[in-house]
């Protein structure tokens, strides 16, 4: 978090502020979302392979989360979605926001809920049902094919409640900060950071989210990617 | 030895002749871990049957009386044992797989204590100090005040109509609650019923869930509001549930059993009465909600009995589809989980109320759900699970009459 907060002090000295530019921005409330409608065919929203059977009409769907009053989300039945282009970026750095639920879906042992960002910078957010999984992300910045980080455990988790993660993505650096913000099951607040996490190592230094895979069962709330860019302060409105 | 446990009295003398706390207590500087405590079950639901006391070893047993084979409900309440571990020791039959649920304020609120917190049906349990009552049970129990706290919400709607349907052997009221539009008939008739075993408290919640989104300003709600008239009869066995009974197995059947020729039990047999002259001949969705047996297998899992009629089953799968479609709560339905006619315990037998409403001339489903007592699939099952499975329940019905109304539009 030191490092921001010197970027911030740079930015500062230098005239300049840091701007927010929304390269993607959903909460699944306005059109062309439609309650109860499926997401599959709107918005870029694709599924990620040819659908089956009837349960791929509903495994993407608006509803109205009874448990959030009434606010809209995006609810998967064991769906598979894909969406593509998240506009072009502004600067090095960037900001993704992904607001999740879960509860613990039937017939699941592994990685139950997943949010895959392509290239794999941070590697995914996922939920995992197996033996001491919970909430997590994946990319350690090592490449190996472990476990990723656990952040919350599932006998944490409050289950239809959402958490919201926070991903600071630095390309000049290739790092990236994290912070997890929740209630937990008992009701307490929860809240999880790390910073200066290395990216997963790749042939080519990642530049840009390209894609956004979406695998399992669950809910989401809230998606962001947006532009942290350096501007001149004197075009700020 | 066996004391019954309506004469509490008797057992607290019993818990000062084994532990001498009552004289402990007296003396000048009394230890918080020789202070007396007591153990009742003299309020509404309390069941426990004290074997022995040994230090602080309580040896415990559900109370069977009127049953025809062992079962596990049990409802009873410390006093005074503030700062003090104790541990109660159970048949291991008769704990679940989430520990016992407990309870520290007179029975409002409930939390499991825990798997870990038993070991072959026995738990300890350290009493806060300062606390003066703590109450354990085989579940989260659900008695007549709950209902008439959730009701107190709701008192005065012109939408819901509090009803009795007959009197019990006591005395009681046996409640009956009818929502909808009071001045005029709604399409379709949902009867909604529970505690034909009067142990099984977690079906309370659901039922309680089902009847919050009948009665909730939010699509769904409206749309049944408008479309069916509903029936609920929370407490078919209402003597039973207040006065902590097993009820299941009852002696000579039970109420689940009594809908075969002329009834033993007269809230059957007013129900049997109300039920079709209120529908009136309107199609009528019947559910009779139900907790299975305490652990394992399939009692671990959400399940609903199939219907032996081949249109009813199909239409039980037409609901269940909108069920795991649309569902929103932590608890999961899996059609998968149904349990078809023929198999495991669901045998085409007359005697329980699903299978008297299913052979209505205007039933369209008539259905028993079996909802597990402490975990469902790996969910945790409680009172705000539950309740929130009977909303997603509320919501399938909208979903499953509205489609069958326009299948029925269709096919004119």
């Amino acid at each position: 978090m030191k490092r921001k907060s010197l970027f911030f002090a740079m930015l500062a000295v230098a005239g300049m502020g840091p701007a927010v530019r929304a390269d993607y921005v959903t909460t699944f409330s306005v059109p062309p979302y439609v309650l109860d409608e499926s997401v599959v065919g709107i918005d870029g929203w694709e599924n990620r392979f040819p659908a089956k059977d009837d349960k791929a009409a509903y495994a993407a769907r608006v509803v109205a989360l009874r448990w959030n009053d009434y606010k809209p989300g995006l609810m998967l039945r064991g769906g598979s979605l894909k969406r593509t282009n998240f506009g072009a970026k502004v600067g090095d750095k960037q900001k993704v926001t992904v607001q999740l639920a879960v509860n613990f879906a039937e017939g699941r042992s592994g990685k139950a809920l997943r949010v895959i960002f392509w290239p794999a910078t941070f590697g995914e957010i996922f939920f995992d049902q197996g033996p001491g999984g919970g909430l997590g992300y994946q990319g350690d910045g090592t490449g190996t094919k472990g476990q990723g980080t656990i952040v919350v455990p599932k006998e944490v988790i409050r289950v239809n409640s959402f958490y919201t993660f926070t991903v600071l993505l630095d390309y000049s650096q290739q790092t990236y900060d994290i912070t997890v913000t929740g209630v937990k099951k008992d009701g307490a607040p929860f809240r999880y950071s790390a910073a200066g996490v290395a990216f997963e190592p790749s042939k080519s230094k990642a530049a840009k989210i390209d894609s956004l895979l979406i695998v399992g069962t669950g809910y989401l709330g809230a998606l962001s990617v947006e532009s942290l860019a350096p501007i001149p302060a004197k075009t700020l409105p | 030895m066996k004391l019954n446990p309506m004469n509490m009295g008797a057992l607290i003398a019993l818990a000062a002749a084994i532990n001498g706390p009552f004289a402990e207590a007296n003396s000048p500087n009394p230890k918080p871990d020789n202070m007396p405590f007591t153990i009742d079950a003299k309020f509404p639901g309390g069941n426990i049957v004290v074997d022995k006391v040994a230090g602080d070893t309580v040896h415990l047993s559900p109370d069977l009386t009127g049953t025809l084979q062992p079962w596990f409900y049990w409802y009873f309440r410390v006093q005074g044992a503030g700062g003090r571990t104790l541990t109660f020791v159970f048949n291991k039959n008769y704990v679940g797989v989430r520990g016992p649920g407990v309870s520290l304020d007179e029975g409002l609120s409930w939390n499991w204590l825990g798997a870990d917190a038993v070991k072959e049906g026995a738990f300890s349990y350290t009493f806060p100090a300062g606390t003066n009552a703590v109450r354990f049970s085989v579940g989260m129990p659900y008695v007549h005040a709950n209902l008439e706290r959730f009701l107190v919400k709701h008192r005065g709607r012109p939408d819901l109509h509090i009803d009795t349907l007959t009197k019990t052997p006591k005395g009681r009221d046996v409640m009956l609650l009818r929502v909808g539009n009071m001045k005029k008939k709604a399409p379709y008739a949902i009867a909604v019923t529970g505690r034909h075993h009067c142990c099984e408290m977690m079906a309370s919640y659901v039922l309680e869930g089902v009847l919050e989104g009948a009665l909730a300003d939010d699509a769904a709600g409206r749309w049944l509001r408008e479309h069916a008239d509903f029936l609920f009869v929370p407490f078919m066995d209402t003597d039973g549930v207040e006065d902590g009974n097993q009820g299941k197995n009852r002696a000579p059947h039970d109420h689940n059993r009594d809908y075969i020729g002329t009834p033993i039990y007269r809230e059957v047999a007013a129900l049997k009465e109300r039920l079709p002259a209120w529908a009136a001949g309107r199609p009528l969705v019947f559910l009779d909600l139900h907790n299975p047996a305490l652990k394992t297998d399939i009692h671990e899992v959400v399940h609903f009995l199939e219907p032996e009629a081949r249109d009813q089953a199909a239409r039980l799968d037409k609901f269940t589809t909108f069920l795991e479609r649309n569902q929103q709560g932590p608890l999961i339905y899996s059609q998968q989980h149904t349990m078809r006619i023929g198999t495991g315990y669901n045998s085409p037998k007359d005697g329980p109320s699903s299978r008297w409403a299913q052979a209505l001339p205007n039933t369209i489903l008539g259905v028993t759900l079996e909802t597990p007592y402490a975990n469902a699939s790996g969910c945790e099952v409680n009172m705000d699970s539950a309740k929130e499975f009977g909303r997603d329940i509320a919501v399938a019905l909208k979903d499953f009459l509205r489609d069958h109304s326009r299948a029925v539009v269709e096919k004119k």
